[in-house]
């Protein structure tokens, strides 16, 4: 008789439902990738097909769409960035380096990168 | 000497025996000890209670891996689940999951043992030299430190009852036998990489882990059976590439 963990297993752990939902993310992850895509193309058609495109993804249910995707997106990157030092073993002088020197520099890097995301928009906004 | 508290510990004990069509629990009732573990309890029902109900057990000191099974849904060495933790209960005792259950608590480790040997985790030597007991094979503090935490292994199988990969994929080679594995690989005596490639590459091998992460959780050895397969990813990634890229760096 084999006893397995059944299909509900996510549901039977806490961490179990952590890493559900990081995989889970990268459905919303996707589905968004689709959509920037879409608005790349939409920029080159004429400027009503454009803005229809900008009403749709403004209308309420697409904006609980995308606070649910930058939700599972900033678990996906909290949890997979913490994940490194069990990927990685870097030894010097025989001795594994401590984790948080390969985690630090992912976050310095997020830090930075989103501070300059951020400065591009409002410099574009405010020129 | 153990300290004795008027109080009863309620056991739910998973019971099936091959002629049955459906498990069952039982319900025991133990004096509660507060430096008794599970094992400890099941001893007891066994010597004074029930002298039908079937588990392994050896060592009683977390060493020969061989008690584990189910405490209240989690993977655990009952010689290391003191009762107190599980105060007021009841504590259900049920066989490791993911895996064939013989008879009570006991399971059938068999498909483990044939993916343990497809790994070969011993020395290999491309001279053939394993047998030749006069020769040398030196390693420095450094290089044993590689890959010690991987050889910590007991065999236990907790990892196997905590991977939902396992669970759904029965020829899913496994968190400890893929340690092993590494471990092997990154022994500095071993020349045994090649021979061990095809299998740990498999589509049933590394790369069906999907880093869940709770067989390192659950080990009570802390081998970080989950680190090593991710670590053996690292390497199997930069090895194709090579292949792909290098290929006259790569032996015949």
């Amino acid at each position: 008789m084999f006893r397995s963990l059944g299909w509900t297993w996510w549901t039977k752990r806490p961490s179990y439902l952590l890493v559900f939902l990081r995989e889970t993310s990268s459905v919303f992850i996707a589905v968004q990738v689709v959509l920037v895509l879409v608005l790349l193309h939409k920029a080159g058609q004429p400027a009503a097909d454009y803005q229809a495109y900008l009403d749709f993804l403004w209308n309420p249910g697409m904006v609980v769409f995308h606070v649910i995707s930058i939700a599972f997106a900033l678990l996906h990157t909290y949890t997979w960035f913490n994940l490194l030092p069990q990927t990685i073993a870097i030894r010097i002088m025989g001795r594994r380096i401590p984790g948080l020197l390969l985690v630090a520099p992912q976050f310095g890097a997020w830090a930075v990168v989103t501070g300059l995301i951020i400065a591009w928009v409002w410099w574009v906004g405010a020129g | 000497m153990s300290t004795a508290i008027d109080t009863m510990v309620r056991f739910e004990v998973f019971r099936y025996q091959p002629d049955w069509d459906e498990p069952t629990y039982q319900i025991y009732d133990v004096p509660y000890r507060e430096d008794w573990v599970v094992l400890d309890a099941l001893n007891y029902i066994k010597d004074t209670i029930d002298g039908s109900l079937t588990y392994r057990w050896s060592c009683r000191m977390g060493v020969c891996g061989s008690c584990g099974a189910m405490v209240n849904g989690y993977p655990k060495l009952t010689c290391a689940a003191f009762l107190s933790e599980y105060l007021p209960g009841p504590i259900r005792v049920e066989p490791l999951v993911n895996f064939n259950v013989e008879r009570d608590l006991v399971t059938s480790i068999d498909g483990f043992m044939e993916k343990l040997e497809s790994v070969q985790p011993w020395i290999i030597r491309e001279d053939g030299a394993t047998d030749d007991l006069k020769s040398e094979y030196l390693q420095t503090p450094a290089q044993h430190s590689a890959y010690q935490q991987f050889s910590m292994c007991i065999n236990c199988l907790l990892c196997y009852a905590a991977c939902p990969v396992s669970s759904h994929s029965e020829e899913f080679i496994g968190p400890a036998a893929l340690a092993l594995a590494q471990r092997y690989n990154l022994d500095t005596r071993d020349e045994g990489v090649e021979q061990r490639r095809d299998v740990i590459l498999k589509d049933e091998g590394i790369w069906e882990c999907s880093f869940v992460g709770e067989c390192s959780a659950v080990c009570p050895k802390h081998v970080d059976p989950a680190g090593a397969i991710q670590q053996a990813k690292m390497t199997g990634a930069i090895d194709y590439y090579r292949r792909l890229l290098m290929p006259w760096t790569v032996k015949s």
